[in-house]
């Protein structure tokens, strides 16, 4: 996913192509401008679809920690119920 | 203060890196004498762009670091609501054994009362046994197995037996006439019954006959009651006098036989 994050976010060819056409007054500046937006666009889209990024990494740091609490916690509270006595319904 | 997310961080380095080129793009496109006079140089500009695509790469590592942290999240959520699940079939479990207990002990505490009942009236276990032996022995409880009509052996009460019943006590009305008015009562529900008049008579001499001999069969006396109950209201009236005796004699008669065949 982040490999093909890092295909749709390399702007700088496209900018590097803009200006050798500005440069050379060609005629599809405009075309590749359009491919620049549209490269833009789709840069978001995949920003969006990438996991984990919705958090900072602090935060998601900090997930961790409450999760593994929990998970002790719970696994705990299961383990001390296990070893009562044995309900036979 | 809330750290921004990396998706914010990415959204904002591209917008910058659209701005800049744009900004670069116009420069570029406008001939030298008409650029504004704060306008910056491409150079700048272009060392911007670099800039930012540096801190696109750094932060896409960063976001691929934080793709894998996510996997770890993701798994330990995932264990987390297995717990979750497991300590509420643990819950529902234990609610289940609760009501299971709670009805036992209620049924115990039931049976504990009937104990302590049962302790403050002792009975003695010999009295007992000679009183079911003698309810059971005349199968005045219940038919024997191979019980069949014209079978001697009685399957219904004895008339000692109904005596001392609920039946005898609730029709225990002390005076005579109330007595007679019972037998009627019962000799009209019986007159449906295939039982004659005819019959009555001859059993009624059957039954003076045992009398006159004084040594009555426990048979022969239940028999006698049998049909005189069966017999019709009149006749009955008119051997009240008489039968007064008779229903002693019947009583001891059958008392002994419970007896005796008690003591068997």
């Amino acid at each position: 996913m982040a490999e093909a994050a890092e295909n749709e976010l390399n702007f700088l060819p496209l900018v590097h192509d803009i200006i050798k056409s500005i440069e050379k007054d060609s005629l599809d500046v405009n075309q590749k401008m359009t491919d620049f937006r549209n490269q833009l666009l789709k840069a978001r889209e995949v920003i969006e679809k990438l996991p984990g990024t919705q958090y900072s990494r602090d935060d998601q740091l900090k997930q961790i920690d409450i999760l593994k609490q929990q998970l002790a916690n719970k696994t705990e509270l299961l383990q001390k119920y296990k070893n009562l006595t044995v309900f036979d319904i | 203060m809330a750290q921004i997310s990396t998706r914010q961080k990415f959204l904002s380095l591209i917008e910058d890196v659209e701005i800049v080129a744009r900004e670069l793009f116009e420069l570029m496109s406008t001939p030298k004498g008409q650029q504004r006079a704060d306008a910056p140089e491409q150079g700048e500009l272009i060392q911007l762009l670099i800039k930012k695509d540096r801190d696109i790469k750094e932060t896409l590592k960063l976001a691929s670091e934080q793709g894998k942290v996510q996997v770890v999240i993701d798994e330990l959520k995932a264990e987390v609501d297995k717990r979750d699940m497991d300590i509420k079939i643990l819950q529902k479990n234990l609610k289940e054994a609760e009501n299971i207990l709670s009805a036992a002990i209620f049924q115990a505490k039931e049976k504990l009362t009937a104990i302590e009942q049962a302790n403050n009236r002792k009975i003695s276990s010999e009295e007992l046994i000679r009183y079911a032996h003698r309810i059971s022995a005349s199968n005045a409880v219940a038919a024997p197995p191979t019980w069949a009509p014209g079978d001697p052996r009685r399957p219904y009460p004895t008339d000692f037996e109904m005596r001392s019943g609920c039946l005898a006590k609730l029709s225990d009305l002390p005076a005579s006439t109330q007595t007679s008015q019972t037998q009627g009562t019962y000799t009209d529900s019986s007159s449906t019954r295939q039982s004659s008049l005819q019959m009555s008579d001859h059993m009624l001499q059957t039954q003076s006959s045992h009398h006159s001999t004084s040594s009555l069969s426990w048979q022969s006396s239940e028999n006698t009651v049998s049909h005189l109950a069966s017999g019709s209201h009149h006749l009955i009236s008119d051997m009240r006098g008489h039968n007064k005796e008779n229903e002693e004699v019947e009583l001891m008669s059958s008392d002994s036989s419970s007896s005796s065949s008690s003591d068997e």
